[in-house]
């Protein structure tokens, strides 16, 4: 194997670039002069560790390191006692919420575990309170901080209503981000900043879109409805050749809006698969744009033999294949290690049909042609729906894609499009549907 | 993966890269499994993969293949087993 160095590029702006490099230095304990006085008072809040972190993607518990992250890691596959645990308060819970707060993705999801277990705790620390009354802040309340802190007065007229705009909606962005804004401008370090030093923290959060979360599918809530599909009675497959293995396996024909997908389901699979019913749902539930594009739908009784294999490449194991979906139009389904809920089936088959679908609409040059459009679309709402749709316009696209599906005709829609009206303006266009 | 189209040359190489470190490594083919070489394009034409990108956010580990001219071929969203 030949292992070059170069960087990766792609076409991203230079403030997201330079996002990156600054989150990427602060894992490595490296702080760019520009937002060193910010990042140096979020070390000081969460009991920034002594020693540097590890570079590495620090949502995924199983990257966390300190003597604190492995009991955390423990206590994360069961939240009920994780709560407990904290409800005892005292040094120990504060350091694990201090872990918590520095991990983006656990700590939004564990967020309603958390604020459920607020009234019931005794006398906590300052540390412990602060941090927890930000897990759940309102938008008024946000707001109102807001407009009293001295380095917000220190930003230009358009940087107040852009950060205003962010934390006041009901959508799950704007409540990310109101945690984030409360606990860095309530943090002691940053109120005793100089006013120019407060903004210039300020200026950095938006420039770095802090508080986003990791991917749009964290948090999703099953739907309560599903649109109208037809399922055919299904056609015995015996024996049926799979990736890995032959097993008895049933072909169901699904229709929805005038389009056909066939399914394959096996008779037995490892651990859990998804059920047709769930997957006939999760189909009816794409865009129709999407929908068009998607022939066949398998259900793997196996695992991926090729996780093996990504795993070594990229040198991080313990991540196991959920969902592929190919250009032409092939979706398989691969079991997991827990029961598949239909709110995430739903969202991994809205992001990844979604990027067959862009690269039909708009090319595979996702900076030229009609990629322009969304790009310029995006700079305009100055804002991205996940860090990881901060990665590039194609992943930009496939999450902002799931989630204006997965608000489209619910109380959240409208705040969901205050957020980001020029990319949902094309949504619109392109799936035709009604604003 | 199931060949609807004769297997095209392989130009020999397949560029990993890693999202998260903005690093690459060039893999030759030959230590590459059979059913990651090659994907069926948007017309159900096989086509050599040349270019992988993997990234992680939150839990899960998201992967995309990639064929010449940056056309896109496959993706697959893997999750922490954690």
């Amino acid at each position: 194997m030949t292992i070059s160095t170069k960087k990766f590029s792609d076409p991203v702006s230079p403030a997201v670039t330079s996002a990156r490099s600054a989150k990427t230095s602060e894992l490595s304990g490296e702080l760019p002069a520009q937002v060193d006085p910010l990042l140096t008072g979020w070390r000081k809040v969460v009991g920034a560790f002594n020693t540097p972190r590890p570079l590495g993607p620090t949502q995924d518990p199983a990257s966390w390191t300190s003597p604190v992250s492995s009991k955390l890691r423990e206590l994360l596959k069961n939240p009920v006692e994780l709560l407990a645990k904290l409800k005892q308060n005292g040094a120990e819970a504060t350091a694990l919420l201090r872990e918590l707060s520095l991990a983006r993705g656990p700590r939004f999801s564990l967020g309603n575990h958390l604020a459920s277990g607020l009234p019931e705790l005794d006398a906590p620390s300052p540390d412990l309170e602060r941090i927890l009354a930000a897990m759940t802040p309102s938008i008024a309340d946000t707001v109102n901080k807001l407009n009293a802190n001295a380095g917000f007065k220190g930003l230009s007229e358009a940087e107040r209503a852009q950060l205003t705009r962010w934390v006041s909606t009901s959508a799950p962005v704007s409540e990310s981000i109101r945690r984030e804004v409360r606990i860095v401008t309530e943090s002691p370090t940053f109120a005793t900043l100089p006013a120019d030093q407060q903004t210039a923290a300020l200026r950095s959060f938006l420039m770095t879109e802090q508080g986003l979360p990791a991917v749009v599918s964290i948090g999703l809530s099953d739907p309560t409805t599903s649109p109208p599909y037809e399922l055919r009675p299904p056609v015995a497959l015996p024996n049926h050749g799979f990736e890995t293995t032959n097993v008895d396996a049933k072909m169901y024909e699904f229709i929805a809006k005038g389009h056909h997908v066939n399914i394959v389901v096996p008779n037995a699979f490892d651990d859990n698969q998804a059920t047709i019913d769930q997957i006939a749902k999760g189909l009816a539930a794409l865009p129709e744009a999407s929908l068009a594009l998607v022939h066949s739908v398998t259900a793997q009784p196996k695992t991926n033999p090729l996780d093996a294999h990504w795993a070594e490449v990229y040198k991080h194991p313990g991540f196991r294949s959920y969902m592929t979906a190919g250009a032409a139009g092939d979706v398989t389904i691969y079991p997991s290690t827990s029961p598949t809920s239909q709110g995430s089936l739903n969202g991994s088959l809205i992001h990844e049909t979604g990027h067959t679908l862009s690269m039909r609409l708009f090319g595979t040059q996702n900076t030229e042609g009609k990629w322009v459009d969304w790009n310029n679309a995006a700079k305009a709402d100055g804002l991205h729906v996940s860090t990881y749709a901060q990665s590039s316009p194609d992943e930009d696209f496939a999450e902002t894609l799931e989630f204006y599906q997965i608000t489209k005709g619910t109380p959240q829609a409208a705040e969901a499009r205050k957020l980001f009206p020029a990319r949902f303006a094309i949504l619109d266009s392109i799936l035709k549907a009604t604003p | 993966m199931t060949p609807s189209t004769p297997t095209p040359a392989h130009p020999g190489s397949i560029t990993y890269v890693d999202g998260d470190t903005n690093s690459e490594k060039v893999m030759p083919i030959s230590g590459v499994p059979e059913a990651l070489r090659f994907a069926e394009n948007e017309k159900g034409t096989l086509v050599p993969v040349v270019r992988v990108v993997a990234k992680i956010a939150g839990n899960q580990r998201f992967i995309r293949e990639y064929g010449p001219n940056n056309e896109f071929l496959r993706s697959t969203v893997q999750r922490s087993e954690g």
